[in-house]
């Protein structure tokens, strides 16, 4: 039940309420019949059927009067007897006419009466067509016996005219009360009905839009009523579907938003980072050139020679690490601007990664790590030799720096139509969390405040562009604090053995 | 006696107290030294006594930086070639001991057990950076007489600020110029020249 139907329950009582006017008229008009027929109008009828009953009766007695007389008379002469017989026949007409007058006045009485009436008449025409018979004293008993009923029953006519009156009153006044009986009863009905489907509406409405309100954005009503409520809540439902969707789309901004805030300030950091790095790389080596150069000036009078080369020494290893790093730096933005060209020769791999590793051995051993070559004897491949060093020192380089103690294993073979360069330690690994930015350039892993090693992150970067250059790729596998192995594939074995 | 200036650490030290609450009663003028051009404070021993006695603190003659004996350096940092560097620039002073660390961890234990007059320090170091190193030093009253000189590669405007707090007696950028290096370690040691 919705306030639709409620509204319609009441357009009903209304359409009851019209048919029951109606039927009241229709009852009023019937009874209008009756209702004309006042009690004077019945008293007044009340005459008019004496005086006519009287009028009968006198015509009956002039009737039976002209018939003696005929009779007695119809010895005397034929002009006589026919003057008696047109008597007679006159006065049974009359006696018809006045029996046919009384026709009207028999309407609405009981059959009886109505019939007495028309037995008068027929007693009547009984008297006419008997003539100067003796049969017509049975015409004149017939009629005698029918006017005594009537006026017998005339009071009784009378009463019961009076009493039909009354009873159309008495069912007037029923259907009166009816008619306002049953008014009341729907329009009550219908008022205590839409007052209640309308409350109830509203509290659906209003539970609906607190649930709303309370933060349940998917909240949307199910039970649609065709009716004006079910038209707000309908509009409710497309309001709050806007709006879900609009804070979806506002969500779903600020994400992006925190997103992109969140890659800004890793971008800041990481450059902070690396001018850091950088600053300290670059001040480090230029530390010692400074300061060496000063102290043999300064002091070159006093120095003895060991300590001019010593001096000299620490110079010259200072420069040339800050030359490596300048010509790391300029190949790693020329491989950003796509200008940097490999130089291919033929030569043997092997060779050239057991003369860089001699650079590098030294150090390994100053931290007492075992180093394990296994170079085949020879290796031809077509690359260019400075770039497949620079790799090699890189990742060897790194194998160094980052194992405390241990081993370092470099393996080079022929794999599947490829050179494979392996380097494998037992040194600290790399958290998983960093493998995604490995090799990104100028990014150092942070390994920690327990753990710290030089370096502006360039190494790994460059190596994989150098790589790529050769058709070649740089892959890994590190678990935190068991050691990382590097694989530099190489497709580019030489036509020549 | 010679008439001797000691600095805030210095008179903490030497008064048995924390170098904050010697900070509040300057503040509150109970104690007034002299102060140097740039604005650090001196006092005498002779106002400390009296101080002291005013308070009825006891001193600690231990604590005064030795007043003859060859002065110790310490030098903590992990480059190498720095170490050799301070090591033959000392060779212009005569009268003094040096020793080298090359991690922070290293260079706090020796400062501890050795008590230095001076500290060469770096910043940027494996286990223990430079900043957490002087953090403990100055937690400690009983190396309240450290001077402290920091060189570092690696000083961005923050690191400075948060060694500002810590009050390093100097603070130099590497590289480091020989003249300047001298002159700061003869001053902050009082060393004389061979």
């Amino acid at each position: 039940m919705n306030l639709r139907d409620a509204g319609n329950f009441r357009a009903f009582s209304l359409i009851l309420y019209l048919l029951f006017s109606l039927l009241f008229t229709a009852v009023i008009l019937i009874s209008g019949r009756f209702s004309r027929i006042s009690f004077a109008e019945a008293l007044d009828l009340n005459e008019r059927t004496s005086s006519r009953l009287a009028s009968l009766r006198s015509a009956l007695a002039d009737a039976r009067l002209a018939a003696e007389t005929g009779i007695s008379n119809s010895s005397d002469s034929e002009v006589a007897e026919a003057q008696s017989a047109s008597a007679l026949l006159r006065s049974a007409l009359a006696l018809k006419a006045e029996a046919e007058r009384m026709q009207p006045l028999a309407y609405g009485q009981s059959p009886e009466f109505r019939q007495a009436v028309r037995g008068v008449e027929e007693a009547a025409d009984q008297i006419r067509d008997a003539g100067l018979s003796s049969s017509v004293f049975s015409g004149f008993a017939e009629a005698e016996r029918r006017i005594s009923f009537l006026e017998l029953h005339q009071g009784e006519a009378t009463a019961r005219l009076a009493g039909r009156l009354q009873r159309s009153y008495w069912i007037l006044a029923a259907v009166l009360f009816l008619f306002f009986l049953f008014s009341f009863l729907f329009v009550f009905g219908s008022f205590v009905l839409q007052g209640r489907v309308l409350k109830a509406s509203l509290q659906s409405l209003s539970g609906g839009t607190r649930e709303f309100r309370n933060g349940n954005m998917e909240y949307r009503f199910r039970d649609i009523t065709p009716d004006e409520i079910g038209q707000v809540k309908y509009d409710f439902n497309i309001m709050a579907h806007r709006l879900s969707a609009q804070a979806k789309t506002l969500q779903s901004a600020n994400l992006e938003l925190r997103d992109q805030a969140e890659k800004l300030i890793a971008a800041h950091q990481h450059k902070d980072r690396f001018l850091s790095n950088m600053s300290h790389e670059l001040r480090t080596p230029l530390s010692a050139i400074i300061g060496f150069s000063e102290l043999l000036s300064d002091r070159a009078e006093k120095l003895t020679p060991e300590k001019i080369r010593s001096h000299a020494g620490r110079i010259q290893t200072a420069a040339q690490h800050l030359f490596d790093l300048i010509v790391a730096l300029l190949d790693l933005a020329k491989s950003g601007a796509g200008v940097l060209k490999p130089v291919f020769s033929d030569f043997d791999m092997a060779a050239a990664v057991r003369e860089a590793a001699s650079f590098l051995i030294p150090q390994a051993e100053k931290k007492s790590l075992a180093v394990h070559l296994n170079l085949p004897d020879t290796l031809m491949v077509h690359a260019d030799q400075r770039m497949i060093k620079q790799i090699f020192l890189n990742l060897f380089g790194n194998a160094v720096k980052y194992t405390p103690s241990g081993s370092v294993t470099v393996s080079l073979a022929e794999e599947n139509g490829a050179a494979v360069l392996t380097v494998a330690d037992t040194g600290i690994g790399i958290p998983a969390s960093e493998h995604r930015n490995l090799f990104t350039d100028f990014y150092r892993v942070d390994h920690g405040p327990g753990f710290l090693a030089d370096g502006v992150g360039i190494g790994l970067a460059l190596s994989r562009r150098l790589a790529a250059l050769h058709g070649g790729e740089i892959t890994f596998e590190s678990e935190e604090g068991r050691g990382s192995t590097f694989y530099f594939r190489c497709p580019c074995l030489s036509s020549r053995k | 006696m010679e008439k001797k200036l000691l600095t805030t650490n210095e008179a903490a030290a030497y008064l048995g107290v924390s170098r904050s609450s010697l900070a509040n009663w300057i503040r509150q003028g109970r104690i007034s030294g002299g102060v140097t051009p740039g604005g650090h404070y001196r006092f005498t021993e002779a106002e400390l006594d009296e101080f002291a006695r005013s308070r009825g603190l006891e001193v600690r003659k231990s604590a005064l930086p030795a007043a003859s004996g060859p002065k110790k350096i310490l030098v903590v940092d992990d480059d190498e070639a720095f170490c050799e560097y301070v090591r033959d620039a000392l060779e212009a002073f005569r009268d003094y001991e040096l020793r080298e660390a090359h991690d922070g961890m290293e260079g706090a234990m020796t400062a501890g057990s050795w008590k230095p007059d001076l500290l060469i320090l770096d910043i940027r170091m494996p286990s223990m950076n430079g900043a957490e190193l002087l953090r403990l030093i100055r937690a400690n009253p009983e190396m309240g007489g450290i001077r402290v000189l920091v060189a570092s590669a690696h000083l961005s405007a923050e690191r400075k600020a948060e060694l500002e707090p810590l009050e390093p007696d100097l603070i130099l950028d590497k590289p480091v110029h020989l003249a300047k290096l001298v002159a700061s370690i003869q001053k902050l040691a009082e060393l004389e020249l061979a």
